[in-house]
């Protein structure tokens, strides 16, 4: 099973509300972040949850959000901080319009 | 605070952005019913029979409803998730449960009654006191 996102590729991820157990919070839907990390395929935690084995696996990522990006300026943050979530391939899609942005930078 | 989130039909526990207010960061000693919830939940999900996965638990526990969920502790929902997840995968039924359920509370509110002591009557009563106060001070102070 090939990964379909490279670390530093952009991606956002998918709005859908599909019933059932996700492993997406709903406050990164819509959010446009970087590929940090890959981890490859694992066993599908929403098919797991219903006792099922988890085929097909899912490329499992570590995705990166600027605060600016996820919260839009409301609420007290600092700007230089990021998000980074655990989130399964089939939850992320490209994020061509972006695609040739540099990663925002790591906190250090 | 968040924008409002893009579904109305979040769970309970997807409650990233919601306003929330200070994180209690004070720990306690588990006490004794919150040991044997662990205790129970460890056995029934040892390899190589074990009942469930994980990510079964995390679903029983996101279906409870979002009143349950706020009001409840950490263990209670494990509590709820093992009762709903024994009678899904056909371990016990409702009817087992509630009949014994049932000899417990007669027993306990005699056992209650005979007691000068009072005992812990709901969950909720008391958070920072362990129930099990008696036992772990049988063992000297707990580290």
């Amino acid at each position: 099973m090939t990964a379909q996102f490279k670390v530093g590729d952009r991606v956002v991820v998918r709005t859908d509300s599909p019933p059932g157990h996700v492993r997406t919070p709903s406050y990164l839907k819509g959010k446009h972040g970087v590929i940090l990390r890959e981890f490859g395929p694992w066993p599908n935690p929403e098919q797991l949850a219903y006792g099922k084995p988890g085929w097909p696996r899912k490329t499992n990522y570590w995705v990166q959000f600027t605060m600016d990006e996820i919260w839009g300026g409301e609420g007290s943050y600092s700007a230089a901080d990021t998000v980074v979530a655990e989130i399964y391939e089939h939850w992320l899609e490209p994020d061509a319009a972006n695609a040739g942005m540099k990663p925002a930078r790591r906190r250090a | 605070m968040a924008k409002p989130p893009p579904t109305p039909k979040r769970k309970p526990h997807d409650m990233g952005g919601d306003p929330a207010g200070p994180v209690d960061r004070e720990e306690h000693t588990p006490s004794m019913t919150e040991r044997r919830i662990d205790a129970m939940m460890q056995l029934l999900r040892a390899k190589p029979r074990a009942f469930w996965v994980t990510d079964e638990n995390r679903r029983t526990i996101e279906s409870l409803s979002p009143d349950t969920y706020r009001d409840s502790r950490y263990y209670e929902k494990w509590c709820y998730a093992m009762r709903s997840l024994l009678v899904e995968k056909g371990v016990l039924t409702e009817d087992e449960i509630s009949t014994r359920l049932g000899e417990v509370k007669t027993r306990y509110a005699v056992s209650a009654k005979a007691t000068p002591k009072p005992v812990r009557a709901t969950a909720k009563a008391s958070p920072a006191k362990p129930v099990a106060t008696a036992a772990t001070s049988r063992k000297g102070k707990a580290p």
